[in-house]
């Protein structure tokens, strides 16, 4: 074999793509990014805005990874909103609206300017293996081939996409692009495990031919919480959303339709997610509520477009059109483009390995959409992994993220290990050690992993290590700081006279006492130096003090299994005493340790003792032997 | 985690032994035992004491091993102590109550010797079979134990813990959704009414002492109609004073008899009537206590005409052999001549039917294992924590403890999974924009 053209060659420029292709050139790997055209690199293809709960911390662990999305997602945000600002840290999730153009005009500029990263614009028509199971390259449409050893896919719907509207269908990606027939086939050839999803999107409106005047209006927050932890400013003016309903009369329209939705009709198999259901389906299966809410969001500071978020459907044009000018605000609406839905070929991420590598092939790399995901947060997170994973392999490394280190983590678990039966969206609730993995130390969880891994400019080292400083200094001072609570009675506090002498850290916990306070008790002027993104991560640690305790303890029983590994060529049949259900799924998903076999669906406590007395009892034998 | 568990088997058995593993394990014996020292490897000889109490549980013996010299490769402690069903469900709970000390969960002590290397080749192959007995001896315990009405009442709690996370979940992952704003209204309520229902069971268990102590039957009646003469044929001896003279039992006298392999402790109360006699007072006060106690009651009559009782007492017509026969044909009533033991046979069958089917349905409903109690006690700990929060500003914290519940309740009856709480969520709620 000759000279490989590229170390990796990147599939698709979407987010997972876009974020797949920086990571692995910011690795130093000499990285293609190839996609159908440049105009499309970076698109939000479905409403525009990114983070939310769960989605925003992914954000903030891919920034903090010193990706670029957190970044983008900043120069181009129009309303920053923290959602849950009432609730406990853990649980905020920080979420903007995207100027849609300004972020692909952003996202295409950091492609271009960054070092080791080239694109070229020709479809991928197939892949070329080596020996059946090992990736050699890629041939183009124009008939251009090109080696490569590393190749990530990240086509998201294009896998025999296929378009609903009403009872229309288009074979199609997104709107207006051509679906990749070819690709999909070398991929079906290789026998992956298949699946079928669907997702919709709503009609886009007109801004001009809305009544804003009475609707509900949503304003940006006061205080912008951004995505990365290196931006200070906020980059454009902050624009309002508004709140629309539905009404009886909407819903008395699609009920008399259904029979035209694809969704209804039977035409469509795949399974939709339930978090965001289609406006017929809402209808259907929620048929006592009243009322559904809206969300009209700008599609940018100077785009005429409306994205009206809950009403995503797949009913014919006439139908959609007549049901929208029901809706209070919208009499006199002018659709621009219609809803529809769209159904795709998904491969079973159980196929891959926690690198996102394939069990199959080497060196095929799977991220995003294709991998049964929704959401542009989730696809970049998958992009990262992937890249980052495929740099570290050309040096026969791998970085596996963790369910106790990150979100990222419990995405990649949850995916390989018990695979997907709708499209997976992070959500809060995914995550056992949410009380540790919060959007607001995503730094300093996971900035240090990516000093060690090579991956972080000069520039965000800089920072993180300033802000680490600040905080091991801050709460040196405060934890050697001790009082009685006596004393605390003395001057005006509430607190359990126990006797117990307390530190300044200790006294941060009770809720009723914050910075100012702690600084009266102990005379502590210095505080005052202190920024208060660093005050902040103090309290907010003070705060769940007990319970990151608990949680931790919890961990380390977990790390003791995760060290136990399981022999990649073990033969599961070989084990009569596991019942023939667990044998199949330990053979089809393959886990590489104890604790990872814990996770899958149906393996007992007893299932997983024998199997450890296997490993242990074969090891022996090989030492014998 | 520090971990422990009855290495021997459960039940009646002249001795009972307790492992304790883990880096703890020497200051959990040095806490029950009230020592300072043990020598490696050597048998002491000494009082274990619960921590809480400080009520002696039993005197025994107890032996520590230091790590790595042990079977798991930690630190070890055997507790040696009488085996009654009681001694030992006390010293399993003095052990639960230390701080980061668990009762170890099926196979445990196995994995952690395997993790430290201390299995040759032959103790491996042993395991294989014996995790293949463990299989099917943890199949046939879920299905003794846990297959009737106490899973199901777990299972019930479950469900409602879980459905009570999955509405704080909407609340927090879909607070942008149109879900509904009073979502959280009960949640107080919710926890509070689990809270009586698993406090309710908790005392419960003092049923299951029955199996120890024995089946409660007191024998009441009006004075002199017989009662202490119908104890004094069950035992077959004198064991209390039987006179014609009314009010002559003035306290309760206690037989402990074996019906049917069940322990079955007989009553004699004294019998009721107004009286004015103090003494006589005290006994009838005493009379009123042991009916409070009492699993079953006897109730003598030696009139047929002056029948009244309560439908669950079991209803004994007493000197059948002087009373004209005709009138004895009452039904359900037992026709008995304590003098002649005539019917006495027919009395201890239905006694004896009584006490099984209290026993039987005794183990379906009562928390008759530590593992039990004090999985249930925990999650009561943490429904209580649960409370002390606040419900709008600190969800999250809630949630936290809930799911700490739920994970306690899950031990006892299964797993639980994170798409259980979504299910819910998106059954109950319209979530998505």
């Amino acid at each position: 074999m000759s000279q490989d053209d590229y170390d990796i060659v990147v599939v698709g420029g979407g987010h997972a793509g876009c974020e797949a292709a920086t990571t692995a050139a910011r690795m130093g790997a000499n990285t293609l990014l190839i996609s159908h055209k440049f105009e499309t690199i970076g698109e939000m293809s479905c409403n525009p805005a990114i983070g939310g709960l769960g989605k925003g911390h992914l954000v903030r662990e891919i920034d903090a990874l010193d990706g670029i999305m957190g970044r983008i997602a900043d120069l181009s945000s129009i309303q920053y909103r923290l959602l849950n600002r009432t609730k406990g840290p853990a649980v905020r999730g920080p979420r903007a609206q995207s100027d849609r153009k300004l972020y692909k005009q952003h996202m295409q500029k950091e492609i271009q300017s960054t070092p080791n990263l080239s694109c070229l614009f020709d479809p991928v028509e197939d892949l070329v293996f080596e020996d059946k199971d090992s990736i050699a390259g890629i041939i183009c449409s124009s008939g251009k081939k090109i080696a490569t050893k590393k190749v990530i896919i990240t086509t998201g719907t294009f896998l025999n996409g296929l378009i609903h509207l009403g009872e229309k269908t288009i074979p199609a990606g997104r709107h207006g692009d051509e679906p990749s027939i070819g690709l999909a086939k070398s991929l079906y050839d290789t026998g992956f495990n298949i699946g079928r999803l669907k997702t919709g999107t709503p009609a886009r409106l007109d801004k001009n031919s809305i009544n804003f005047n009475v609707l509900e209006q949503q304003e940006a927050d006061e205080k912008h919480s951004y995505f990365s932890f290196l931006t200070k400013k906020t980059y454009n003016d902050q624009v309002a959303c508004h709140v629309a309903f539905t009404n009886p009369k909407v819903h008395e329209i699609i009920q008399k339709n259904l029979m035209k939705s694809a969704i209804y009709s039977g035409q469509i198999e795949g399974t939709g997610p339930r978090y965001c259901p289609s406006v017929e389906d809402k209808i259907v299966k929620f048929n006592d509520k009243t009322r559904h809410q809206i969300f009209l969001e700008p599609e940018g500071l100077d785009s005429e477009l409306i994205y009206p978020n809950g009403i995503s459907t797949s009913l014919p044009a006439d139908v959609q059109e007549s049901f929208i000018k029901e809706i209070e605000g919208l009499e006199k609406i002018k659709i621009i483009r219609h809803g529809y839905a769209i159904e795709y070929d998904f491969i079973d991420p159980q196929e891959l390995f926690q690198t996102l590598e394939t069990k199959r092939i080497k060196g095929l790399y799977l991220a995003g959409q294709i991998n049964g995901t929704t959401g542009y947060e989730e696809a970049a997170a998958q992009g990262l992994v992937a890249g980052l994973n495929a740099a570290l392999s050309l040096s026969n490394k791998e970085y596996l993220f963790e369910r106790n280190n990150s979100y990222i983590g419990v995405m990649i678990d949850d995916l390989t290990l018990k695979g997907v039966t709708e499209p997976y969206r992070m959500f809060t609730s995914r995550a056992e050690y949410r009380l540790k993995l919060r959007a607001d130390n995503a730094d300093l969880r996971l900035t240090p992993e990516a000093e060690k891994l090579n991956l972080v400019s000069v520039d965000r080292r800089n920072h993180f290590n300033a802000k680490l400083v600040k905080i091991n200094e801050l709460n040196n001072i405060l934890k050697n700081q001790y009082v009685t609570p006596n004393h605390i009675e003395k001057i005006g506090y509430k607190i359990n006279q126990d006797g117990k002498k307390r530190s300044a850290f200790d006294l941060l916990s009770y809720p009723d006492i914050n910075f100012e306070i702690v600084k009266k008790i102990f005379n502590l002027e210095s505080l005052d130096s202190y920024s208060s993104e660093v005050k902040e991560q103090i309290s907010i640690e003070a705060h769940y003090k007990g319970y990151l305790k608990k949680q931790d303890s919890e961990i380390l029983s977990l790390k003791k299994d995760e060290k136990i590994k399981i022999p990649e060529d073990i033969d599961y049949n070989e084990m009569p005493s596991l019942s023939k259900e667990i044998r199949e799924k330990l053979s089809k998903i393959r886990p590489k340790t104890i604790s990872q076999a814990s996770r899958i669906d149906g393996v007992t406590p007893a299932s997983l003792s024998f199997l450890l007395a296997f490993i242990k009892n074969r090891e022996k034998s090989k030492k014998f032997a | 985690m520090t971990i422990f568990a009855l290495s021997t088997a459960n039940g009646i058995a002249g001795l009972a032994v307790i492992r304790v593993s883990g880096h703890l394990a020497l200051t959990a014996l040095k806490t029950l035992s009230r020592k300072s020292h043990f020598e490696p490897n050597v048998m002491t000889r000494t009082n274990f004491y619960d921590p809480n109490t400080s009520e002696l549980i039993d005197k025994g013996l107890a032996v520590f091993f230091a790590r790595p010299n042990s079977f798991t490769g930690e630190d070890v402690v055997e507790i040696h102590i009488h085996g009654g069903i009681s001694t030992v469900n006390l010293a399993l709970k003095a052990l639960g109550s230390i701080d980061q000390l668990k009762l170890a969960e099926p196979g445990e002590f196995s994995k952690r010797s395997f993790i430290n290397n201390k299995m040759d080749l032959t103790a491996i192959e042993a395991m294989g079979d014996l995790i293949n007995a463990q299989t099917e001896a943890q199949h046939s315990q879920a299905l003794n134990h846990m297959g009737g009405s106490l899973n199901k009442l777990y299972m019930s709690w479950r469900k409602a813990l879980i459905e009570l996370v999955a509405y704080l979940e909407a609340e927090i992952d879909f607070s942008e959704e149109d879900i509904p704003e009073d979502i959280l209204k009960n949640t107080n309520l919710k926890i509070d009414n689990l809270l009586q229902e698993m406090n309710q069971h908790l005392n419960e268990r003092h049923q299951g002492e029955i199996l120890r102590d024995g089946f409660r039957v007191a024998i009441i009646g009006a004075p002199n109609v017989g009662k202490s003469s119908l104890l004094n044929t069950l035992a077959e001896r004198d064991v209390a004073i039987v006179s014609d003279e009314a009010g002559t039992t003035r306290d309760a006298i206690e037989v402990r008899l074996n019906v049917s392999g069940y322990p079955v402790i007989f009553t004699d109360t004294a019998g009721l009537r107004e009286t004015t006699d103090s003494i006589e007072q005290k006994g009838i006060e005493v009379t009123h206590k042991k009916i409070s106690e009492s699993n079953l009651i006897i109730e003598i009559f030696d009139n047929p005409t002056k029948l009244e009782f309560k439908e669950e007492h079991l209803i004994v017509l007493n000197k059948c052999d002087q009373v004209n026969q005709e009138k004895f044909k009452f039904k359900s009533a037992i026709n008995i001549s304590a003098k002649s033991g005539e019917g006495i046979d027919d009395l201890l069958e239905a006694i004896s039917s009584k006490v099984k089917e209290n026993f039987l349905q005794q183990s379906a409903t009562v928390p008759t294992k530590t593992r039990y109690i004090l999985g249930v006690q925990k999650t009561v700990q943490s429904l209580l924590n649960a409370k002390n929060v606040n419900l709008i500003s600190q969800t999250e914290l809630i949630v936290e403890e809930l799911r700490l519940a739920i994970n306690e309740i899950g031990r006892l009856t299964g797993a639980v999974d994170v798409e259980e709480y979504l299910e819910v969520i998106f059954r109950d709620f319209c979530i998505g924009k």
